[in-house]
């Protein structure tokens, strides 16, 4: 996948730009106005929001899947998306799962099969390559989901929720995994949730967005290293970060 | 206060002992109730031979035994009975092999073009609700009173199930992974080959097994009334009904009903061994 819409001044910019992009449904309801997001490679944005504030049609705009209705949107390189579900063929094995994305790009079969072995052991997964869809769990689910993705080392990343479903200790083991791929072969990443902890334990950047419709209200630095730890999510220094970032959500959702 | 700290102890007692057990006799169960229903159903049949009917109308419900010995032991019947019920078969499979290409090929047809589905499926609908018994005379007076019209009637018997079970499973895959199709510029060919298609294996084999049942009638139903051309088992039924020979019109009614309980047990296997790996319970 290659460049989505580059406007003819964007051609420098790497990783993903969205310039004044609004959207506005057939039905007249307004779900973005006038977002502009610059990520570049090494940058990994957290956009946290209330629920239905168009944190999801952002990723759906920066993927091509949705056309705006005003501005431009640029992606420079291989884009890898990772939706809420796994969406994984119940049919296929892992490793049929995981090769799906370079098949669907002509890649011959041998290569698949070294691509898709190779993120299986990125994701920690190796072992269970036979394994059908049902016989993993919801957090495996999610790694497959990630690795399949990874076999096309994509230089900009979407992550649409991917660990809303998972119980806390799933969620922050996946979270440590997460910044290990990312700190191995740095993309340009988008990570939206609701959790706020969780985008301040990501990201670079935190991104909170107004509901209805969806603005980016504020734009938050997160100035810790990776790899992150257990105790700074204990620390004071994490606590501010979020309470910024809460205050700006609550003086927007009343 | 004592009886509080006592029952967590019974309730935990009772589950550990009765877990395993229940399950085991849960198993008896599944073979031994459905027995017991035999043999009263058995009871029952042998109780009306022989107190409910006398003497001279005996005839009009020989006893189990007797229809046993005609079905399976008595050389003339038994072979007069399994040569019509191949025939029957062979026309049944014939009928039910042309519809599972037909019903996929127009499934996949409807999947792909959707005034092609709304331009068919009323028809679909229609021919399902045609009443078997008027159809198959007139498929004989057109066609003919030989195979090819037999396995005629079993297509347009069998063919609904199969497209509306196919067609659900094509349209029903994950729309996620449409998107991600979408996303790497997947054809619809590749779509259809990599993601309707294998979604729609388990909805298909469910049209097909409800399909082989239909398509088994409509082989005895055509063969009941069309006589000649190629005879089956429904022109034996109707030659032991002719004959008062209620033996054998029994024990060809078992062999009937035994073709589509293999069928229908065939067809199952078959999805069971198809899909059987990856439509299991979840974890």
């Amino acid at each position: 996948m290659s460049a989505v819409a580059v406007a003819p001044n964007d051609t420098a910019v790497q990783g993903l730009r969205l310039s004044n992009v609004s959207m506005r449904y057939p039905d007249g309801t307004e779900v973005l106005d006038g977002v502009d997001l610059e990520v570049t490679p090494g940058q990994m944005v957290s956009i946290v929001g209330a629920s239905g504030c168009g944190k999801s049609t952002v990723l759906k705009l920066a993927s091509g899947l949705l056309r705006p209705t005003a501005g431009t949107v640029s992606v420079r390189g291989e884009l890898g998306y990772v939706f809420q579900d796994p969406t994984l063929m119940p049919w296929r094995t892992l490793i049929g799962n995981v090769g799906y994305l370079a098949e669907l790009n002509g890649i011959g079969r041998a290569e698949r099969r070294r691509l898709a072995q190779q993120a299986i052991d990125r994701v920690n997964l190796s072992g269970f390559e036979k394994h059908y869809p049902r016989q993993l769990s919801g957090g495996m689910r999610m790694r497959a989901s990630i690795a399949r993705s990874l076999t096309l080392r994509p230089d900009v990343f979407l992550f649409d929720e991917p660990f809303g479903a998972l119980d806390e200790l799933s969620r922050e083991r996946l979270n440590d995994e997460l910044i290990e791929v990312f700190r191995d072969a740095p993309f340009a990443g988008v990570f939206v949730t609701h959790s706020i902890a969780e985008a301040v334990y990501l990201g670079t950047r935190v991104l909170v967005m107004s509901p209805r419709p969806g603005r980016i209200v504020a734009d938050i630095d997160v100035p810790f290293a990776y790899p992150r730890g257990d105790e700074l999510r204990y620390s004071a220094q994490f606590a501010e970060v979020c309470a910024a970032a809460s205050d700006a959500l609550r003086a927007v959702s009343r | 206060m004592s009886t509080a700290t006592e029952s967590p102890r019974v309730l935990t007692h009772s589950t550990t002992t009765t877990t395993p057990r229940r399950s085991a006799t849960h198993r008896v169960r599944r073979i031994v109730l459905p027995a017991l229903v035999l043999l009263a159903g058995l009871s029952l049949w042998v109780a009306v031979t022989y107190l409910v009917l006398d003497e001279r109308r005996r005839f009009l419900l020989p006893p189990p035994w007797a229809v046993a010995h005609t079905g399976l032991v008595d050389p003339n019947s038994r072979s007069a009975i399994a040569a019509a019920l191949t025939q029957t078969a062979t026309v049944a499979l014939t009928g039910l092999g042309v519809a599972v290409l037909v019903g996929v090929t127009v499934a996949v047809l409807m999947s792909q073009a959707r005034w092609l589905e709304e331009s068919i499926y009323p028809y679909a609908v229609i021919v399902q609700t045609l009443p078997i018994v008027a159809i198959v005379p007139l498929v004989g007076l057109w066609l003919g009173f030989n195979f090819s019209s037999r396995v005629i009637v079993c297509v347009v018997m069998s063919l609904f199930p199969i497209i509306t079970n196919t067609l659900f499973g094509l349209k029903s895959a994950d729309p996620g992974l449409h998107d991600l199709a979408t996303l790497h510029n997947a054809s619809r060919w590749t779509r259809l080959r990599t993601i309707a298609f294998p979604n729609a294996l388990p909805a298909m084999f469910t049209g097909i097994r409800i399909a082989g049942g239909l398509s088994v009638i409509g082989a005895i139903v055509s063969d009941f009334f069309f006589r000649q051309g190629y005879p089956g088992i429904g022109r034996l039924l109707d030659i032991y009904r002719a004959n008062l020979n209620y033996e054998g019109l029994i024990a060809a009614i078992f062999a009937s009903s035994s073709l589509g309980i293999v069928v229908f047990w065939f067809i199952g296997w078959l999805g069971q061994r198809v899909t059987g790996a990856w439509t299991g319970p979840g974890r």
